[in-house]
């Protein structure tokens, strides 16, 4: 893990409902980055009824002064085959201004810890072919490349038929 | 993919399966509805393929990662 010398180490832990809007802010910045509009609003909507409902695991990397840097967000589903619970790791963010100092590394690492706890086989990811930054940091954390399995996607004018 | 039949029946037989999963998943609200086949599975990738226009693969370049827990 990196870490940056005089810069204190932030602490994570699970998200509660009442983290949902301090998440939210950065949860609407990361929805930015793939091209949606800056939604602080339908961030926490979104949140909130995932936590609510018990349908994600949300963590959140904190500064001493309690500031959310980062978080990451799991969806349990399950593995068919090996008849168990898996995990998706389905977003991660880390505030542009504390990157390169290992907090997606401890938000990694609550994940794998989380997982192991639930008793999760496995813990899968997708991450864009060219970011080469986040391929490291996954290899670095455990995660192998699948090369066995092509994603096939239904498109979106047939989702929108039904 | 359907053990136990005949080609042609599989086929039919998976097409009416997947088309009622998207039916209900789209009715649930579903915005995206994706799946993973084993690349080297001859007979599963004739049948997504077949299932073109509407399945195809991501367009998205995309890389899958995961970890194995112990």
């Amino acid at each position: 893990m990196i870490e940056t010398p005089g810069v204190p180490t932030p602490s994570v832990r699970r998200a509660m409902l009442a983290d949902v809007d301090s998440v939210a802010a950065l949860f609407a910045l990361y929805r930015v980055f793939y091209g949606q509009d800056h939604d602080i609003v339908a961030a926490a909507s979104f949140l909130r009824a995932r936590l609510e409902r018990a349908e994600s695991i949300v963590y959140i990397a904190e500064a001493e002064d309690g500031a959310v840097l980062g978080f990451v967000q799991v969806y349990p589903t399950f593995a068919s085959v090996e008849l168990g619970t898996a995990w998706r790791l389905n977003d991660l963010y880390v505030l542009e201004s504390v990157r390169d100092r290992g907090v997606a590394a401890r938000l990694m690492r609550a994940v794998r810890d989380g997982a192991t706890d639930a008793g999760a086989v496995w813990v899968d990811l997708e991450t864009a072919a060219d970011n080469l930054t986040a391929q490291r940091l996954y290899e670095r954390e455990g995660y192998v490349r699948d090369d066995q399995y092509l994603h096939y996607v239904l498109s979106p004018a047939s989702v929108e038929r039904g | 993919m359907v053990s136990g039949a005949r080609p042609t029946q599989r086929r039919v037989a998976a097409r009416a399966l997947l088309g009622a999963a998207v039916e209900r998943l789209t009715g649930l609200g579903a915005r995206r509805i994706d799946a993973f086949v084993v690349e080297d599975d001859v007979q599963a990738r004739s049948f997504w393929d077949a299932m073109s226009p509407h399945w195809g693969l991501d367009p998205l370049d995309k890389a899958r990662y995961v970890r194995v827990q112990p």
